[in-house]
């Protein structure tokens, strides 16, 4: 089967994000390493640079399988990488309830050679408020399924 | 020069008030000094209960050295896979830092907690912040302390009194009291 080209992928609107979709992420090791011994999520999961400039990638499960997102990192073991997961419509409640500036932006990369139609952003973290947002939403994050740290098991 | 206290027995009453500052930090000594008089008094409610706290705080004391200790050799250890993944480093000068904030907020946590006290989960953050987490069961408070400017992010909720959330950037300096001050108020 030929391959979708990936000019044709347009972004789509937040009412596509279905409240049974998933948002995934990768955390590598040397995040949650420090999560024990119960290896829950924990705020810190939230921050990186790109967050309060771009926004947070993610990858929609409309186009995306959990094991695609690991697999789109360097050495993607689950010694290195575990999948974490947000339902959308618990996150769209939550930022609704708390009154939270955050959207979910659909944003396909479109060149290789790391195309990818999954890839969304959750943006309106700002230097002031991602530490009130982080507290208010980490609990909404779990893992994936069998894509957590091994050491759980 | 940081005061230690390794014998709880040499613990007076007003060496607990006293503890809350550091000889150098003259802001601090005058935001403290209000403070000061309300811990003497609760601990004069609760004579019997000094003794216990003392043992609590040493305790605590002893087991924070050591959860940033581990916590330290832990993000040591895998350095290199966390500046692979382009985090920023974690500085000397955080680790200190954070090691300070948690010391000075353990005694008005003990004083107001008890025997409930907790200490924080220390995570550190991939822009080179440590996030300090309580969560007890009566609130949860979330300090993110940060390379940016000497700030410190704070966010906190009480489960008793949702009306007294809090949520700002302060100094460093600041956000200890404003922490306190805040535990006060709601435990």
């Amino acid at each position: 089967m030929a391959e979708e080209d990936s000019i044709t992928w347009e972004a789509e609107p937040i009412q596509n994000f279905l409240d049974n979709h998933l948002l995934f992420r990768a955390i590598p090791k040397v995040i949650w390493e420090h999560w024990a011994p119960d290896y829950q999520i924990k705020p810190n999961f939230f921050i990186t640079e790109n967050a309060l400039k771009d926004g947070l990638s993610m990858d929609w499960s409309k186009y995306s399988r959990s094991i695609d997102t690991l697999n789109r990192r360097n050495n993607p073991t689950l010694d290195n990488w575990c999948v974490s997961q947000i339902k959308v419509g618990s996150f769209k409640n939550t930022i609704q309830e708390k009154n939270l500036p955050l959207t979910i932006e659909h944003k396909p990369k479109k060149d290789p050679p790391k195309k990818n139609r999954a890839h969304t952003l959750i943006t309106g973290f700002t230097i002031r408020n991602t530490t009130d947002i982080r507290r208010k939403i980490y609990k909404l994050v779990e893992w994936v399924p069998k894509m957590k740290p091994l050491l759980i098991e | 020069m940081i005061r230690r206290y390794s014998n709880p027995e040499d613990w007076s009453k007003a060496e607990i008030g006293r503890s809350f500052w550091f000889d150098e930090d003259k802001l601090l000594q005058k935001k403290f000094s209000k403070l000061a008089p309300y811990t003497e008094s609760k601990l004069d409610i609760f004579p019997y209960k000094k003794e216990k706290m003392q043992n609590k705080l040493n305790d605590l004391r002893i087991s924070i050295e050591e959860e940033i200790g581990r916590t330290y050799e832990r993000y040591k250890d895998s350095k290199n896979d966390w500046i692979e993944n382009g985090y920023r480093e974690i500085t000397k000068n955080i680790w200190n830092k954070t090691n300070y904030f948690i010391k000075k907020l353990l005694i008005p946590i003990v004083i107001f907690r008890q025997e409930k006290t907790k200490n924080p989960e220390i995570l550190p953050c991939s822009d080179g912040s440590i996030d300090l987490l309580w969560n007890d069961g009566d609130f949860e408070l979330l300090i993110n302390i940060s390379q940016e400017n000497n700030k410190v992010q704070i966010s906190g909720e009480s489960y008793k009194f949702p009306e007294e959330d809090i949520e700002g950037t302060f100094n460093y300096n600041l956000a200890i009291t404003v922490c306190i001050e805040w535990l006060k108020k709601i435990l």
